[in-house]
């Protein structure tokens, strides 16, 4: 028996109809959560590829693999193999999986210079058989400026060590240079003495020998003097010259150093410090603008040009 | 009484703090695409006085189709001229010359008068910088009637006819135009114009002594405007009207003078090119 009795017409059927609302609200749930996780493509099949980094940097579960700017799929598992490498385990969409040949690769690059690290896949020549499902492909690191900067390293350094070497060469004493240098200081005194035995044979030439070859022993007479003139030239020019040398080594030296630190040093921090200066760089536009229209600045500040260009009759 | 003192002063101090955050407090924003149409125009005239001529047309480029997506009729046809003036100084003056036509044949009322006046005036300069003297007559009419006959392009409207009356060979009436915008208290450039077209019409008429005059007004406003190729020009006329007056050792002093300045000239304007492609 009720205790109270229900005359309301309203309330004829209030348990079906609450009944009925609580189960749409539930089916709309379990309809949203169905579409949710299959528009994720948890439902989707997909087949595992495999390939190796030596580092996992940059890369985690979730990462997206694209191929032509489409997503195709995206890393599911990231291990250290046994010889502390990295082993990853891609999952590609069984859709675009055919579209992969044997030679297919992946590289690791960032969306913008600076933006979110994706795997970039190359499909591999047409010429190569269709990849195979638990394949392993190559990989290879490309992209943001962390990678630039690894780069520039390693292309410089090989031309450091050529300077480092030319250098080293330049001031060895037994050296090429230093060698050549040295065996022209010598053939010039050489020179000297030759000069003083050709005067000395003119003097004692009998006189109608003389007359005969007296022009050619002129112009050989004037050569070892232009000679002797220009080793005089060189004696005191070489000294010095090779000072220079010296000099312009040591700065060499020290700039290839001052280089190398540099790239030593500055190549991990470049990556974070663009992307703090960017934002550093919009927020400081924002405060000047703001800045620049307010009291006092904006009495101080120059003011905006407007109007036509200037031009003249005669421009 | 001291009450009334300490309130007096409390009124006074409200009164001043109220009008420092007044005056403190920013205008409102803009709206954003005005706002970046805006700072486009001013990166442009920037890149202008910086001599990027290049980066100055784009600029004026997208500040005017900016201007115009905003509806923003009077801005747009302002940045027109603008872009038409820097494609001029690029030697694009075919290009200058479509762009002055669209602000010329334009029937919205917000293409001011004073507007059209300046594109028909520009016209007419790069027009007769080409040699279409016809054209460049026409234009100026056109100019003189937006204008009526009385405005601020006045004087460049009577340089540039009094270089056509030259061209055309008829040096007296270039040097009658010309004499009636020197001193009359207008621009130094157009003074300087002024002064230039006279001296080349005293030259033809067998005046070099007027000629050389006029050449040094020309020359002093020029210096002081820093106009190289015009005081080059200036140096080389004066050099030809001092051969005329039988005065061959200074004549050769001011040829040589025009050349030093050409070549300066020049270095400056491969630098500027040099940094416009940089």
């Amino acid at each position: 028996m009720k205790l109270l009795a229900d005359r309301d017409e309203r309330f004829k059927g209030l348990f079906v109809k609450v009944s009925l609302l609580i189960l749409l609200a539930v089916l709309g749930l379990v309809l949203n959560l169905v579409y949710a996780v299959v528009k994720k493509g948890f439902f989707t099949p997909k087949t595992a590829i495999y390939f190796v980094a030596d580092s996992g940097q940059d890369m985690k579960v979730g990462t997206p693999v694209k191929l032509s700017g489409f997503k195709i799929g995206a890393i599911s598992k990231i291990d250290l193999d046994d010889q502390a490498k990295t082993e990853i385990e891609v999952l590609i969409e069984n859709r675009y999986f055919p579209l992969l040949r044997a030679d297919a690769e992946v590289s690791l690059k960032k969306e913008g210079v600076i933006g979110d690290a994706i795997l970039e896949a190359r499909r591999g020549s047409e010429s190569k058989p269709k990849l195979t499902p638990k394949a392993r492909i190559a990989f290879y690191r490309g992209g943001g400026l962390d990678q630039i900067a690894a780069d520039l390293r390693e292309k410089l350094y090989p031309a450091l060590d050529e300077v480092n070497q030319l250098l080293k060469n330049l001031n060895d004493p037994k050296g090429d240079i230093r060698m050549m240098l040295g065996n022209m200081r010598k053939f010039t005194e050489d020179l000297q003495d030759t000069h003083a035995h050709i005067n000395h044979i003119v003097t004692q030439l009998d006189e109608g020998m003389v007359q005969d070859i007296r022009p050619s022993l002129q112009s050989v007479h004037k050569s070892l003097g232009n000679a002797e003139s220009l080793v005089e030239k060189m004696n005191q020019e070489v000294p010095a010259m090779m000072n220079k040398v010296n000099a312009s080594l040591e700065n060499m030296r020290k700039t290839t150093e001052t280089i190398q630190s540099t790239i030593d040093h500055s190549a991990p921090d470049v990556s974070g410090l663009a992307g703090e200066t960017r934002g550093l760089v919009s927020d400081t536009r924002n405060l000047m603008d703001s800045a620049s229209q307010s009291w006092p600045l904006k009495n101080i500040m120059q003011p905006t040009e407007q109007g036509l260009v200037k031009m003249d009759s005669n421009d | 009484m001291i009450d009334m003192l300490v309130r007096a002063r409390l009124f006074a101090s409200c009164l001043i703090l109220l009008m420092l955050v007044a005056c403190g407090s920013p205008p409102p924003r803009q709206p954003e695409a005005l706002d970046r149409a805006r700072k486009t125009e001013q990166a442009a005239y920037r890149a202008m006085r910086e001599g990027d001529l290049p980066r100055a047309r784009e600029l004026f480029a997208q500040a005017r189709t900016m201007q115009q997506a905003l509806e923003n009729i009077a801005d747009a046809s302002l940045d027109t001229i603008n872009l038409a003036t820097v494609l001029h100084k690029l030697g694009k003056d075919a290009d200058a010359l479509q762009a002055l036509h669209a602000i010329l044949t334009e029937a919205n009322h917000l293409v001011t008068e004073d507007m059209k006046a300046a594109a028909a005036f520009r016209s007419a300069v790069i027009l007769l910088d080409g040699n279409r003297l016809q054209e460049a007559a026409d234009s100026i009419t056109l100019a003189n009637r937006y204008c009526h006959n009385n405005c601020v392009l006045q004087p460049g409207l009577k340089n540039l006819q009094a270089r056509i009356a030259l061209q055309q060979e008829k040096p007296e009436e270039a040097l009658a135009l010309a004499s009636q915008v020197i001193g009359n208290g207008s621009m130094p450039e157009e003074q300087a114009n002024a002064n230039r077209t006279a001296a080349m019409a005293a030259l033809v008429l067998n005046k070099p002594a007027l000629a050389l005059q006029y050449y040094e007004t020309a020359l002093q406003l020029d210096k002081s405007l820093a106009l190289s190729g015009r005081i080059a020009e200036d140096l080389e006329g004066s050099a030809a009207a001092l051969q005329k007056l039988g005065k061959p050792e200074l004549a050769a002093g001011f040829t040589q003078r025009a050349a030093d300045v050409r070549s300066a000239y020049k270095l400056l304007q491969e630098h500027s090119t040099s940094k416009s492609v940089r």
